[in-house]
């Protein structure tokens, strides 16, 4: 979290520019008839050691980003430079080696762990694709990790359904530390936790990355959990970032429209103490069509003429806050 | 302030026949729903909120599923009801809306059709008056172009227009009571203000009580006006919503509301956690059930259940150091 800034050297660990990724629509006769703008023109940088919130709502392209900056999916347009080199530029020997120092972390951790498999070979997995060690060490690497992650040496011999929702996400977390990565791209990572699991899980990361010097791209759309855990927060609307900045800046005064009518619809537990929500009309265009101009304005309660015909282009209007809207 | 209840639950037990044993989801619940109030039944996963809401309504299987206890419904019980009399009191007394609408209505039949069916089986009018009042309903329900809309099917509306169509379909019989189970948890935030705004609204209008079960306090302290704390198929605290929010009185809620990251935390302090997870059903701990994750736990706790005991004029809670945190606060505050 708060690492010092002499840990960090200025070039930051990865960065994005101009990221698209369109998925193509096919019509009858193998043509594409329409695209699916998931991502559109996205950049951003990480820092290292660094929280990085990406906040949206469900078709907002957020999980489509963290996946396509590890190209598990292909880019449409753009760069990606982690460590100065353009992930979208690598060979398959260079991506498998990309791949050691950058990891991931689903959301459901039900479905992304084998059933048949036993925790101890899931966990060896990521070793045994990339080479490292000998079985025995292999062996005591798995044991070293569920330890840190807060199981226990026995689970070794488990399979994944004698565990519960919280434990599973945490042989997740252990997997992606398996092979050392710097960088972990969290998607959701406790939305389908619990309550009272999911401090547990947000109180582990953030131990693992002071630990390990960690630096993560936090994926969610859980407003106040993105806000606990991020040093800085971009939102998402329709593949576009409209605003990104640090996290206390953020919340101090959030300038985009719909970042201001996004944090106003968190419920906050204070009875009576209601700030005034500001009830957004309507509902988020189909990615298929994005509206022209600025993709927020069909919903904008500012909208002005000339948000249905220029698309904003992104300004900072302080230190280290962008806004892509046409009032700033 | 209690208004005169329209439901009262008391006392009830609910058991599955699974193929590990009996299990026990719903133990000993007891409350009552004021007149157009909104109460709010707060718990974890496998807590029993659900499985309470389906027992009133006496949806689970009966082969299956033995009910004990009382609940009263308009001077009835609807737990010794005979099966066909319940068809009645369903959707159209008392209705139910569910966490993911898309699974709660019929793909090969158009909105319209749907809603129209409601009332076409509750009451005795033709089916140009059903269409009428669920015109009427889908106005009422903020769907834009409803008479589009009718005409649709369930996959051709997003998230939100299928939760209000489910509201339109739960006030198409003018139901006394509605128990919404999680109806905002699928939706997205923007558009979960939009159906919060929506049922507060119809629930001043229409005066209808409501019983809104969902993990979220952050809903629960802005739409509920009492609220019911549920823990391992107990009832563990009940409170009107001021109290509960000031002065959480039982371990498990204080737990709760600290581990959530609020809005205003200090994001350089770890969150609260609360130890532990919560048991299996198949392996009810002796004694109050909280007692292996709770701090204030000692002997006593491990091997007497508490009752639900009155403190104070408006809470109840099931701790037997309720008395000592209520005098000294939070111990790790």
């Amino acid at each position: 979290m708060q690492m010092p800034d002499t840990t960090r050297e200025d070039r930051p660990l990865l960065d994005v520019k101009g990221l698209k990724k369109f998925f193509p629509v096919r019509g009858a006769l193998g043509t594409t008839v329409q695209e699916v703008k998931a991502v559109n023109d996205v950049s951003f940088t990480l820092r290292r050691g660094e929280t990085f919130g990406m906040v949206g709502e469900s078709g907002c392209g957020k999980s489509t980003l963290g996946r396509t900056i590890l190209r598990l999916t292909e880019p449409t347009e753009g760069e990606a430079r982690y460590e100065g080199q353009d992930v979208f530029e690598m060979d398959e020997a260079q991506l498998k080696r990309m791949r050691q120092d950058m990891q991931m972390v689903f959301q459901d951790p039900f479905s992304s762990l084998n059933p048949r498999k036993r925790i101890g070979a899931i966990l060896e997995e990521p070793l045994v694709i990339h080479g490292i060690g000998t079985p025995a060490e292999r062996t005591s690497k798995v044991l070293d990790i569920l330890t840190r992650v807060g199981l226990q040496a026995e689970h070794y011999y488990r399979f994944p359904h004698e565990f519960s929702g919280g434990q599973r996400q945490r042989i997740g977390i252990a997997r992606a530390l398996m092979v050392n990565p710097k960088l972990i791209v969290c998607d959701e990572p406790v939305s389908a936790l619990d309550v009272s699991i999911q401090s547990q899980i947000i109180n582990l990361l953030k131990q693992l990355q002071a630990e390990f010097g960690l630096t993560y791209l936090f994926i969610a759309h859980d407003i106040s959990i993105v806000r606990y855990i991020s040093d800085r927060i971009g939102v998402m609307y329709l593949g576009r970032m409209v605003e990104q900045a640090e996290t206390d800046a953020m919340f101090a005064a959030p300038k985009h429209p719909y970042t201001q009518a996004l944090l106003s619809s968190v419920p906050i537990t204070q009875p009576g103490a209601r700030k005034e929500r500001i009830v957004l009309k309507g509902e988020i265009p189909s990615p298929l069509d994005p509206p022209a101009g600025c993709v927020f304005h069909t919903r904008c309660p500012m909208a002005t003429d000339v948000c249905k015909q220029k698309t904003p282009q992104s300004k900072e209007v302080a230190a280290g806050h962008h806004v892509a809207c046409h009032l700033y | 302030m209690q208004a005169k209840p329209v439901l009262e639950v008391k006392n009830l037990r609910t058991s599955f026949r699974t193929e590990r044993g009996k299990v026990t989801a719903v133990d000993g619940v007891s409350f009552s729903l004021g007149k157009g109030e909104v109460l709010g039944v707060v718990g974890e996963s496998g807590c029993g909120k659900s499985a309470t809401a389906q027992s009133i309504l006496r949806l689970f299987d009966e082969t299956y599923t033995t009910h004990e206890g009382e609940v009263w419904f308009e001077g009835q019980d609807l737990l010794s009801l005979p099966a066909a009399a319940m068809h009645s009191v369903r959707g159209n007394h008392i209705s139910m809306i569910f966490q993911d609408p898309l699974s709660s209505l019929n793909p090969v039949y158009t909105i319209g059709n749907q809603i129209a069916e409601a009332i076409l089986i509750h009451k005795n009018v033709s089916r140009r008056e059903a269409n009428a009042r669920v015109l009427e309903l889908l106005k009422l329900t903020g769907i834009p172009a409803p008479e589009k809309r009718m005409g649709e099917y369930p996959h051709e509306l997003s998230g939100g227009m299928r939760q209000r169509v489910m509201i339109a379909m739960a006030l198409a019989c003018e139901s006394k009571v509605l128990i919404a189970d999680e109806p905002t948890t699928a939706l997205d935030v923007t558009i979960q203000a939009q159906i919060m705004a929506l049922m507060e609204d119809l629930n001043e209008k229409l005066d209808m009580g409501i019983i809104l079960i969902t993990h979220d306090l952050g809903v629960v302290a802005e739409v509920c006006s009492r609220v019911v704390v549920m823990y391992l198929g107990q009832v563990v605290e009940e409170a009107d919503v001021v109290s509960l929010f000031a002065r959480p009185l039982h371990p498990y809620t204080q737990g709760l509301m600290k581990s959530i990251a609020q809005m205003d935390c200090d994001r350089s302090q770890p969150l609260h956690v609360i130890e532990g997870t919560v048991p299996s059903l198949h392996s009810v701990p002796a004694g109050c059930r909280f007692a292996p994750r709770c701090p204030f736990a000692d002997d006593l706790c491990r091997t007497r259940m508490p009752e639900l005991e009155q403190h104070g004029d408006s809470q109840k809670v099931r701790c037997w150091h309720a008395e000592t945190i209520l005098r000294e606060g939070n111990a790790d505050a």
